[in-house]
């Protein structure tokens, strides 16, 4: 059975914390992720009420929408998900498919 | 996209693991527009997925990223929505008003590239290549979505040739198509896997466009495959080519050139020809040597 997941608010909701995290495990550097947090937490939104912006409103979450970066972001994200379930499946809860070792998610 | 086997351990399994990703990255997944595809299921475990994940039913051909998924042939119908979107796009563009250089250079950025996502995909059908084709040549030549064919001032074949051979270098889909497709054969050889696609334009313009260097010969064909002084042996040796085994055809180097072993493959008698041929093979084979 093939399921298609869809995930709601999918850019806006990637947490910043999470990211960052899955960022060290695969072995990116420090001052590589200096700078995603830097791009990350210099995005700010105002809500523009009858012509006057309003006060500014900080992110915890959410990738920069057009930004090329993101997708790739969202990619090692969404690479969790993929190794959780390979790791379900090793501890025995998920019933292997063939033809498709390590490989049950894609985008 | 996730695969799973409906039983009730596998998709409670999966639903834990959403669940966990959703706590950990704050992603959750909207069930109620996620979709669930059966492949060869039951009506049991079909009742078993909605009462688990509650998701919708689909079934095939369903799109998926923007790219019809099917397990048979597509129907008309289901290739319509690509004609439809190239269609689309030429009321807004005021063609009467552009001159043919101008309405050249639309076509070639933007009514060309249209099927090219797809194309890489699937092979699509003559017929829709055709009423692509059609709606280029009357955006081209009178702006608009027909054209009667006196106002064609050349031919179509003639206007898909690149500039240099007197065309306009309009792609012609079914050849881009081809070439774009040849990347699945490519990747399936570079990570030594056989060739999935049986596309037979496909697989001719790699065998056409590449050149082997044998180093263990472990993923290299033995008839096929350009390997031996820039050509390939069923080039070098059509009558010995057509008499082999069907089922050898696509024999790796390391598995016929020790011992010889190719000989066996022939199953023909031996003509003047056949001979004159092994004899050729012979010589080449005679001083190489797999690493």
């Amino acid at each position: 059975m093939l399921l298609k997941i869809d995930l709601a608010r999918a850019f806006d909701s990637v947490a910043w914390v999470f990211l960052l995290d899955v960022l060290r495990h695969m072995g990116f550097g420090l001052r590589w992720r200096n700078w995603i947090s830097n791009i990350l937490s210099t995005s700010s939104t105002r809500i523009l009420l009858n012509g006057k912006p309003g006060r500014r409103i900080c992110h915890a979450r959410g990738l920069r929408q057009g930004d090329p970066l993101s997708p790739m972001l969202f990619v090692l994200v969404m690479e969790v998900l993929n190794r959780l379930l390979c790791w379900i499946e090793c501890n025995g809860f998920l019933t292997p498919i063939d033809g498709l070792p390590g490989n049950r998610v894609s985008l | 996209m996730i695969f799973v086997i409906p039983t009730e351990r596998d998709l409670l399994a999966v639903k834990a693991a959403l669940g966990i990703f959703r706590l950990a990255s704050g992603l959750f997944s909207n069930l109620e527009k996620s979709t669930a595809v059966p492949l060869n299921c039951t009506e049991t475990d079909i009742a078993r997925l909605q009462a688990i994940l509650a998701c919708k039913l689909e079934t095939f051909p369903c799109k998926y990223l923007g790219i019809p998924l099917s397990v048979y042939k597509l129907k008309r119908s289901e290739e319509q929505f690509l004609i439809d979107k190239v269609a689309a796009r030429i009321p807004g563009w005021k063609g009467q008003l552009l001159n043919v250089a101008g309405r050249v250079a639309l076509v070639k950025a933007t009514l060309s590239a249209i099927p090219i996502h797809t194309s890489i995909a699937l092979c699509l059908s003559p017929w829709a290549i055709q009423a692509i084709d059609k709606l280029r040549r009357a955006f081209i030549w009178a702006g608009a979505n027909t054209v009667a064919g006196g106002k064609c001032k050349v031919a179509w074949v003639k206007v898909c040739r690149p500039k240099e051979l007197g065309g306009l270098g309009i792609s012609d889909l079914r050849r881009v198509g081809i070439a774009l497709r040849v990347r699945w054969v490519w990747r399936d050889r570079i990570e030594g896997r056989r060739p999935a696609t049986r596309e037979q334009s496909a697989l001719a313009l790699f065998q056409a466009a590449t050149v082997f260097s044998v180093g263990n010969g472990q993923s290299t064909y033995f008839w096929t495959d350009k390997w031996i002084k820039g050509s390939s042996i069923a080039m070098l040796a059509p009558n010995v080519y057509a008499a082999i085994r069907p089922m050898k055809k696509l024999s790796t180097v390391a598995e016929a050139l020790p011992g010889s072993v190719w000989v066996t493959h022939i199953l023909a008698a031996p003509t003047l020809q056949i001979v004159t041929e092994i004899s050729l093979i012979c010589d080449l084979l005679e001083d190489f040597q797999l690493s």
